[in-house]
């Protein structure tokens, strides 16, 4: 063989191996995002023969509908929310299983904070909506044990509270995952940096403060960017909950992109939510790649 | 000698091709195959089985069902009406729905079913004087009332609005821990039951009717007062303490139990939930009535809220020469034996109320709403059945607001008139 014929051939070669991916993420990738993006200028039905060109009046209608302004700003408090309650928490929690118990019972408590992350998120929805029942629930019968009043419409039913307490039972699920990733980064830490920091007179809230904090920054930055494109992502919570309700007040762009393709009949006005909801996640990801690099 | 041979060869393989041709061509224009699509559950098990006895009445077509659970089916259907291989028949709401199907394209008159259904039932498949489908069964909707609980308390079902306000009062007065109707609409179309069935009361039928095709002039449209006095009634009922708390946050089934397990006096749902109290616990303990009438109200009297659920059949049977074999299926399926054989494995009211005489061992509750149902003259249907999408979620979402004191009748009522009149636009330029 000569050495043109292995030279020629590595140029080809990569190019070969990587076809089967490329037709893959052509077909069920690139294809469905060119007609989303496409179909956003288009006022159409799932069952109309006509496909009607409206230019970019479904963006322009988008700014002043009230569900779209909704679904914005509630998964915005999802992301902020996400990342003020999920990462503190779940890095706290990581520190506790490190450094703070004993293997035995870091094995207990793992058990029980990753749990429910394995748990189906329509199990978890309807056994949610049992306890906060407004009749007969656990969670306004403990509420009236203490003395207090729960909602009197309701933690699913008032339009106030709502997103909320979805927002609750979300990062009851997820601290589970915050929290593994947390504690994968906080177990490479060398046992050396502990042992000096000691030395020098620092405690264990020092040392998390000094050492395990600036030791796990990157873990930091990769777990609220994943966390922040989840919640922006989030559909089945709010779906199984509330179906976006009482009368809208717990939409985000997800759950109003299936009600106005499936409900609606708006196909067209749907690919917009979607085009939008695809550019700010590729812009997190954008962000996470370019943090990743940088680290 | 050579030549012949090969003349004998070209002509046999040229016979080959033809019988193949043939072949093809026949099954081409003849499609033994019955596509039928529907949803799954206890009815998908009874259309599943209604078709391998069809094939067995029918030797030479072959039945073909495909199930789906009902709100996959909301978009498996739409999407599969306009795929490459469509169902020759497919379960379809009535009303709006079907309607569409009829304006898109995707259904097919089907001709007389005069002989099989009442004229009431076969105007909810009727668009444009041709029926485009076939309910298979209606359910009614009544107030459902605890038997031995209304004895114990001296009470009894309420002639009009006004005794039904009375009743709740009074059951207020004396156990304020009972909830004297129990309403769950964490999913809003348990609400629009009631409004459904007040529009009709509250609002002159031609007004209606015209609201509903969008017929009416623009700056008219659902602005009769009726309208507002049937989102009020609902506030009535509220101040009145006939509705439990939490309204939007208690879901329908919840409801549902609460009566079947005596925690509510009454309870406003379809004869579906039929099985359902007769499984939580409280089997020929319930008795029902239609939603009473108003002093003085505008619509006729004894109104009963009606949801149909049927059959079309799709444009392509033409092609495939499926059309005799997809109308005798349902014929076959309206047949008072097979309706009875469907009451009995789904426990849900059939549309052809002869299956009455095949239904012996049902249980007298279902008898009555059979027969009270199927002898309706005033038919009520769900307005987010009959209404265009846009206007009727305006209605729905707005529910929710009025029980929760966020939005007033009058607020609502002109977020469904502006809805109305954009639709109306849309429309009109369409044509």
């Amino acid at each position: 063989m000569s050495r043109v014929y292995f030279r020629r051939n590595n140029q080809v070669l990569p190019y070969l191996f990587l076809t089967p991916a490329l037709v893959f993420l052509a077909l069920f990738m690139a294809y469905p995002l060119t007609e989303t993006v496409v179909k956003s200028f288009y006022a159409y039905d799932l069952t109309s023969r006509v496909l009607n060109l409206v230019g970019i009046s479904n963006y322009i209608e988008l700014v002043h509908d009230p569900m779209f302004q909704t679904a914005a700003k509630n998964a915005i408090l999802f992301v902020i929310f996400s990342v003020l309650v999920q990462i503190p928490l779940g890095t706290v929690l990581a520190a506790v299983l490190d450094r703070g118990v004993t293997s035995n019972a870091s094995l207990t408590f793992r058990t029980i904070i990753f749990s429910p992350l394995v748990l189906s998120i329509v199990a978890v929805g309807l056994l949610w909506q049992l306890i906060l029942d407004p009749l007969v629930g656990l969670a306004s019968a403990v509420v009236k044990a203490v003395g207090l009043h729960p909602p009197p419409l309701g933690w699913l039913g008032d339009p106030k509270i709502a997103i909320y307490v979805i927002m609750a039972i979300a990062f009851w699920q997820y601290i589970g995952f915050v929290t593994l990733l947390m504690f994968a980064g906080l177990q490479r830490i060398p046992e050396e940096l502990y042992q000096a920091a000691t030395l020098d007179g620092a405690g264990p809230i020092t040392s998390f403060w000094y050492v395990s904090l600036p030791m796990v920054q990157n873990a930091l930055i990769v777990t609220s960017l994943l966390t922040m494109i989840g919640a922006l992502r989030v559909f089945d919570f709010v779906y199984i909950l509330t179906g976006g309700g009482p009368a809208n007040a717990t939409q985000v762009p997800a759950t109003m992109i299936y009600k106005e393709a499936f409900f609606l009949g708006r196909m067209g006005y749907a690919n917009a939510v979607s085009v939008l909801l695809l550019l700010a996640t590729v812009g997190l990801g954008f962000v996470q790649i370019r943090f990743s690099r940088h680290s | 000698m050579k030549t012949i041979l090969l003349l004998r060869k070209l002509k046999a393989l040229a016979t080959t091709v033809a019988c193949g041709a043939a072949l093809l061509t026949h099954s081409a224009t003849a499609d033994t195959t019955l596509r039928v699509w529907g949803l799954s559950g206890p009815s998908g098990e009874y259309f599943a089985g209604a078709l391998k006895r069809f094939e067995k009445a029918n030797p030479g077509i072959a039945g073909k069902f495909s199930a789906y659970p009902n709100e996959q089916y909301k978009t498996a259907i739409q999407v599969g009406v306009r795929s490459a291989d469509p169902p020759d028949v497919y379960q379809n709401w009535a009303f709006e729905r079907a309607a569409r199907m009829m304006r898109d394209g995707f259904a097919v008159d089907i001709g007389d079913f005069t002989k099989e259904l009442s004229a009431t039932a076969l105007s909810e498949y009727t668009f444009k004087g041709k029926l485009y489908g076939v309910p298979f069964d209606r359910h009614g909707k009544y107030m459902w009332y605890n038997v031995a609980y209304f004895r114990d308390h001296n009470l009894s079902p309420p002639n009009s609005f006004d005794e039904l306000i009375d009743v709740c009062k009074k059951i207020r007065a004396t156990d304020p821990q009972m909830v004297p109707i129990g309403l769950g609409a964490s999913e809003p179309w348990t609400i629009d039951a009631y409004i459904s069935v007040f529009n009709q009361k509250l609002v002159p039928e031609d007004v209606r009717k015209a609201d509903t095709a969008l017929s009416a002039p623009a700056d008219s449209l659902f602005t009769d007062l009726g309208y507002i006095a049937a989102l009020q009634k609902i506030l009535d009922m509220q101040s009145a303490g006939c509705f439990n708390d939490g309204i939007t946050a208690l879901t329908p089934e919840a409801a549902r139990s609460m009566f079947a397990n005596g925690m509510c006096a009454m309870h406003y749902e379809g004869t579906w939930c039929l099985v359902v109290f007769d499984n939580e616990g409280l089997k020929n303990g319930y008795q029902g009535f239609r939603l009473p009438d108003f002093k003085n109200q505008k619509g006729s009297t004894g109104a009963h809220l009606i949801i149909a659920d049927g059959f079309q059949v799709h444009p392509i049977t033409e092609k495939r020469g499926t059309r005799e074999s997809a109308i005798a299926f349902l014929k076959f399926i309206l047949s008072p034996q097979e309706q009875a054989e469907f009451a009995k494995e789904t426990k849900a009211l059939p549309s052809v109320p002869a299956a009455r005489n095949y239904l012996s061992d049902a249980t007298p509750i279902f008898l009555w709403a059979l027969k009270d149902t199927s002898e309706a003259t005033v038919e009520v249907a769900h307005l987010d059945t009959t209404l265009d999408r846009a206007i009727s979620d305006v209605y729905l979402r707005g529910y929710q607001d009025l029980v929760n004191h966020v939005k007033t009748p009058e607020q609502i009522m002109s977020e469904v008139h502006n809805e109305a009149v954009l639709i109306q636009k849309q429309r009109n330029a369409q044509q």
